[in-house]
């Protein structure tokens, strides 16, 4: 051991800050090559640092374990932690903070998650950024955001978590418009940040009852103190963060920026908007899991919302024909089956589920990249090159792999994952207790979406797959010929690509896709067993069941969008489908919906404060100057000059004064 | 307490002095004006972090008082002294004078009045925080009027003659009554003392009923409320700040603002403490429409002077939250955001104004894509809008996260509407910086467009820098107030 693990711990995350330095400073002067190489080695250094603390961990835990068995009366579990204090941030009253780091189970598995596939997405950089000349910047930014998630979930209070919270929001906002000379790249950018600042309000009120109520920020203590609250409060402030967590996690209502911060760079897209920071909501939620057990309302709010937005967004992914939009939609259906398993106390499988899902989206999203740079920057599928299974088959079956994965083929990491949420669900006993029959019923119905909604994750993904790479290579070629070198790019990032996708953009891609293969039938129980999952006895006629309605989504997409394309477009033919298809594919007007009801009325409100400041506030002040000047104005006319006049007024007013005196006897 | 040196006099009266020396620099030599003034100004701010070495943080009680009688039959005397809060505004007074002067440009006409000018504010302004005695206050207090007139009314643009008579009309007119409240409080003393008093530190003493309390209390608070400006009586600002060159908007928004909210803290709260827990909640609500009164205006200007003095506003709005919370967390918070917003805004005006010199224009869609030319440019002002939009690691957080907690300590559902700021100040900060600095660069009217050269970066980095410090080690701060401002709360709120 070179390092004390205090420090290993304190460099994990300082290292990618270093990186963020280094790229900018750096890459600007000299070669911007150069930049991506730091970077990337940051990361990676980090990755083989919190490796070695997670083995440290482990042994000190074992240890542990095995001085425990020695005690017979002590059954608990107890589990070990390593932190490390900084000092304070900021003491003030009733608010105490520190820069304090923690790093146990839960921190452990998402320290990896962010540094593992962080490194990968980095090394895939290198390879999709090559011609873009705004590297070093991009580079920045990314390690910047590696260090503020890792700050997020590293940190060990509160208000640290929420430091990382709004860093990987401004690393987002930088990187989603990153491309900035289109202005709805920096629209769409803008748009995540102050959606996300919608829920980060929230958080703060919730922060701000827990130190009121609490008067302390660090997990352990708030969890020591959290059963003096009242109940009332609990749930108040497990609502706000609740709201919080919908923001960055991308849930309805607030799920709106999500889709549109696909405009950033591809490697962004899979890295902050699928794999890492939108499920900083469900850490969240998992971090405070103390509380939130102790809110069983909220904790309901939780399984619908997650269930509601699985199926919406699910629903949308199935029409949707832009590559990158599927993606986007079926990651927020993905935060919804996550959310599902937090709203009914099964957290530890809702990280599960971060972690394979981690894994099998940021391959898909990196695979897509890797076709949109092949095919000249166009994302829309129905458009793309003809046989690119053939062109690309490393890719196809990286993505193959992936989208199998998240469909929850049996086996694979995302059917072990998904499989342990429908089981949570169908078998959950948490939910709210006062109408047995009624909790019952609402139960089944959830498991009953959540099942209709894995069936239509199969649909959507597998009609990407067949539409991507499917399109047969005959016959097709006059149509490939008229299509115009997608929108401009050429204008931002001059990826001049070839076919043979190159090692960089290649090794990542097939990691990514044979983790999310494998890594629930290798890690999978283990890793339930580290983070001390709730159950684990899933029946096994359960699990047929779910792997029916996998394989029955997948075969049947496949084969229909394979043999009988057109039954699609004559079903679209039918009105009542048709009239569906276009709201899907107008993605149930949310947006237009935002742009009635927020937008529009705040805009109108300034407006009227506009005129409001013009003509009443500043109106009033200028009507007392002008009643002074009036004043003035009047008052001067009896400055004639003329002797006359005065004396004639000298005579009137003594006249009254002896009338008012003597004649009414004023006093 | 004395140290041998009249330290306090040295600091308020030096740029009067270099004011002086300017006369007799030869018109022509405009170099040596910006000279003579820089040194002065470096002097007064070195003398001004000098005190910091002295400065007994553990002391809640003034220090460094000096008093040297003056009108002996009413008892009125030149009292000065310093404590934790007047501290850090006399230190960001005389920092971002310095940093004004530097930035003034050689080119301006008659450069020796209008630097003249700076430093006779710079005199009038620390007296007001430094001075311990009513009449001597209220005299430094006007005696700011002058130059600013002559500023805006001189070196200003748009309306400029109007502007200066409105801002002077206006807040002179305020002032009167606080003028007859001091008068009357004056007389009240030697009605209950026998001798006549204006040192506030006797006024505490005071025996005043609630009715007399509540009249004296609003004849001061108008007086502050419009110089901080509270919304609605903040209609003069925009113009002002407007019309006014760099240099008198800087000090406007970024100084005198403080002056209004350091009056509130100073001498509302112990004098008439009744009367500030009876308005509380009003100043509170005042506090709050200011923050998104001013957030929604700023949303929708196109001329960026005025839409940062609209987001001023905003910002002054959390100070008065803060104050009126009347509790640790807020008042803190109130103190260190003054300091944060007197740093943010004297950046952002600066950075509009290198802007607008370049653009020739100050509408907000003159100028879209300008990240591309001017990349240093674009990450400076980038960071300023982070601490103006209270991002965590900038200043502008932890100021805000205390106003908004001790108000909601207070009161949950004004605390509850004041993260609405959060969500406002994001919304038009980064929108105008989206339309200025992204989009497609337009060569037609913007061909020779230079990036920040080295004196700017000298005037902006001292800012930026304090503005990351700040937020990563806000605690000496606090430790520098942290006496003075429990003695108030502690002492006044709960009699």
């Amino acid at each position: 051991m070179l390092l004390s693990n205090e420090h290993t711990l304190l460099a994990i995350p300082l290292l990618p800050l270093i990186g963020f330095a280094l790229s900018f400073i750096i890459g600007q002067k000299s070669g911007k090559q150069l930049s991506g190489i730091i970077a990337t080695s940051c990361v990676l250094l980090s990755f083989l640092l919190s490796c070695s603390l997670f083995a440290a961990l482990l042994t000190e835990n074992s240890k542990l374990q095995n001085r425990l068995a020695e005690i017979p009366e002590f059954t608990n579990k107890l589990n070990l932690a390593f932190s490390v204090l900084l000092g304070d941030w900021f003491v003030v009253g009733a608010v105490r903070t520190s820069f304090e780091l923690l790093f146990d189970n839960l921190s452990a598995v998402m320290t990896l998650v962010i540094t593992g596939v962080g490194c990968l997405i980095h090394v895939y950089s290198i390879g999709y950024m090559k011609a873009d000349a705004g590297r070093p910047r991009f580079f920045a930014y990314l390690n910047l955001f590696v260090f503020f998630m890792l700050l997020l979930v590293l940190s060990n209070n509160l208000l640290l978590l929420f430091v990382g919270w709004e860093g990987v929001g401004l690393c987002s906002y930088l990187l989603i418009g990153f491309w900035f000379k289109d202005p709805n790249n920096a629209k769409a950018g803008q748009k995540a940040f102050i959606v996300n600042r919608i829920g980060d309000a929230a958080f703060l009120l919730g922060i701000f009852l827990i130190v009121t109520q609490v008067g302390v920020l660090d997990f352990a203590s708030i969890a020591e103190s959290v059963q003096v609250i009242n109940p009332r409060l609990i749930e108040i402030i497990a609502l706000f963060l609740l709201i919080g967590a919908i923001g960055k996690s991308a849930q309805m209502p607030l799920h709106i920026w999500l889709p549109d911060a696909m405009a950033g760079p591809t490697p962004v897209s899979a890295l902050i908007h699928a794999a890492t920071m939108v499920t900083a909501g469900v850490y969240l939620i998992a971090r405070m899991s103390f509380l939130y057990v102790l809110a069983p309302q909220v904790e309901l709010l939780i399984a619908v919302l997650g269930t509601l937005t699985a199926l919406f967004a699910a629903t949308i992914a199935l029409t949707q024909n832009d590559i990158k939009k599927v993606l986007a939609y079926s990651t927020i259906s993905q935060l919804g089956f996550m959310f599902m398993a937090l709203g009914v106390g099964a957290f530890s499988v809702a990280i599960y589920h971060v972690v394979t899902h981690a894994f099998g989206k940021a391959c898909l999203f990196l695979s897509a990249g890797s076709v949109i740079c092949a095919c000249r920057h166009e994302q829309d599928m129905r458009k793309l090159d003809c046989g690119l299974w053939k062109k690309m088959p490393e890719t196809f079956v990286a993505y193959l792999m992936a989208a199998l994965a998240i469909a929850g083929f049996p086996l694979t990491a995302g059917f072990f994952s998904k499989d342990a949420i429908l089981w949570s669900v169908f078998s959950s006993k948490t939910l709210v207790s006062e109408f047995l029959i009624f909790d019952v019923l609402l139960t089944k119905i959830l498991f009953g979406v959540a099942l209709f909604t894995a069936f239509l994750t199969a649909v959507y993904l597998l009609r990407s797959v067949v539409l991507i790479f499917g399109k047969p290579d005959a016959g097709a070629k006059v149509q490939l010929a008229t299509i115009s070198p997608a929108t401009d790019s050429s204008e931002f990032s001059v990826v001049r690509w070839s076919r043979t996708a190159n090692l960089t953009m290649l090794v990542p891609i097939l990691v990514l896709g044979f983790l999310s293969l494998g890594f629930g039938l290798v890690a999978g129980s283990w890793l339930m067993e580290f983070l001390q999952a709730e159950n684990l006895a899933i029946e096994k006629s359960f699990e047929i069941l779910s792997s029916t309605v996998a394989v029955v989504g997948i075969a049947l997409t496949a084969v229909v969008y394979f043999y009988y394309r057109s039954w699609v477009e004559q079903l679209l033919n039918i009105k009542l489908f048709s009239r569906a298809h276009k709201i899907l594919l107008n993605k149930w007007y949310v947006d237009e919906l935002y742009d009635l009801v927020i937008v529009r009325p705040l805009s109108l409100l300034s407006n009227i404060c506009k005129f409001i400041d013009k003509f009443v506030i500043d109106g009033l002040i200028q009507l007392g100057a002008a009643l002074v000047n009036l004043a003035g104005e009047t008052l001067r006319e009896l400055q004639t000059g003329k002797i006359s006049f005065y004396l004639v007024s000298l005579f009137v007013a003594n006249l009254t004064l002896l009338v008012l005196i003597f004649i009414l006897k004023l006093p | 307490m004395n140290y041998g040196l009249n330290i306090l006099s040295i600091i308020i009266w030096t740029p009067l002095v270099g004011a002086g020396l300017l006369f007799f620099v030869p018109p022509v030599k405009v170099r040596l004006a910006k000279l003579v003034a820089l040194l002065i100004t470096l002097a007064t701010f070195i003398s001004s972090v000098n005190l910091l070495s002295f400065f007994n943080a553990r002391e809640a009680k003034l220090q460094f008082v000096e008093e040297i009688s003056w009108l002996a039959q009413f008892d009125i005397n030149y009292v000065i002294g310093v404590d934790g809060i007047s501290l850090l505004l006399v230190l960001l007074t005389t920092l971002l004078t310095f940093l004004l002067v530097l930035s003034v440009k050689i080119d301006t006409s008659n450069i020796r009045a209008y630097l003249g000018s700076i430093l006779l504010l710079e005199t009038s302004i620390l007296g007001a925080f430094l001075a311990l005695d009513a009449i001597i206050f209220y005299m430094f207090w006007e005696l700011m009027l002058i130059p600013v007139y002559f500023m805006i009314g001189i070196w200003g643009t748009e309306n400029q003659g109007k502007s200066a008579f409105k801002f002077v009309i206006y807040t002179a007119v305020g002032s009167l009554l606080m003028l007859v409240a001091i008068i009357y409080l004056g007389y009240q003393f030697q009605q209950q003392f026998g001798t006549y008093s204006f040192l506030f530190a006797d006024w505490m003493k005071l025996q005043l009923s609630f009715q007399q309390e509540v009249m004296l209390f609003l004849a001061f608070a108008l007086a502050f409320a419009i110089k901080i400006p509270i919304f609605p009586f903040h209609t003069w600002l925009p113009n002002a700040y407007t019309s006014a060159p760099t240099a008198g908007t800087i000090i406007l928004a970024g100084v005198m603002s403080k002056l209004g909210l350091y009056g509130l803290i100073r001498f509302c709260l112990p004098i008439f403490p009744q009367a500030t827990i009876y308005f509380a909640s009003l100043f509170m609500l005042l506090g709050l429409v200011s923050i998104i009164y001013g957030a929604l205006m700023a949303w929708v200007q196109t001329d960026l002077k005025r839409l940062i003095a609209y987001s001023s506003i905003s910002h002054l709005g959390f100070c008065v939250l803060g104050y009126a919370a009347l509790n640790l967390e807020g008042m803190k918070g109130c103190i260190l955001q003054m300091v944060n917003h007197g740093l943010i805004i004297a950046g952002l005006f600066l950075l509009v104004e290198i802007l607008a010199a370049q653009t020739k224009s100050r509408l907000i869609l003159d100028s879209a894509g300008l990240a591309v030319k001017l990349p240093v440019f674009a990450t400076v002002l980038f960071i300023f809008v982070l601490g103006a939009i209270g991002f965590p690691l900038t200043n502008g957080f932890v100021g805000e996260f205390l106003v908004m907690f001790g108000t909601f300590k207070r009161n949950y559902l004004f605390g509850g509407l004041a993260v609405l700021g959060v969500i406002l100040g994001a919304l038009y900060m980064l929108s105008w910086y989206r339309r200025v600095m992204f989009g497609k660069f337009s060569t037609a009217n913007n061909s020779e467009l230079a990036d920040l050269n080295a004196n700017e970066l000298l005037v902006l980095l001292p800012l930026l820098m304090l503005i990351l410090i700040i937020g990563i080690h806000p605690q000496p701060l606090f430790n520098l107030s942290e006496a003075t401002v429990r003695m108030y709360v502690e002492s006044f709120i709960k009699k």
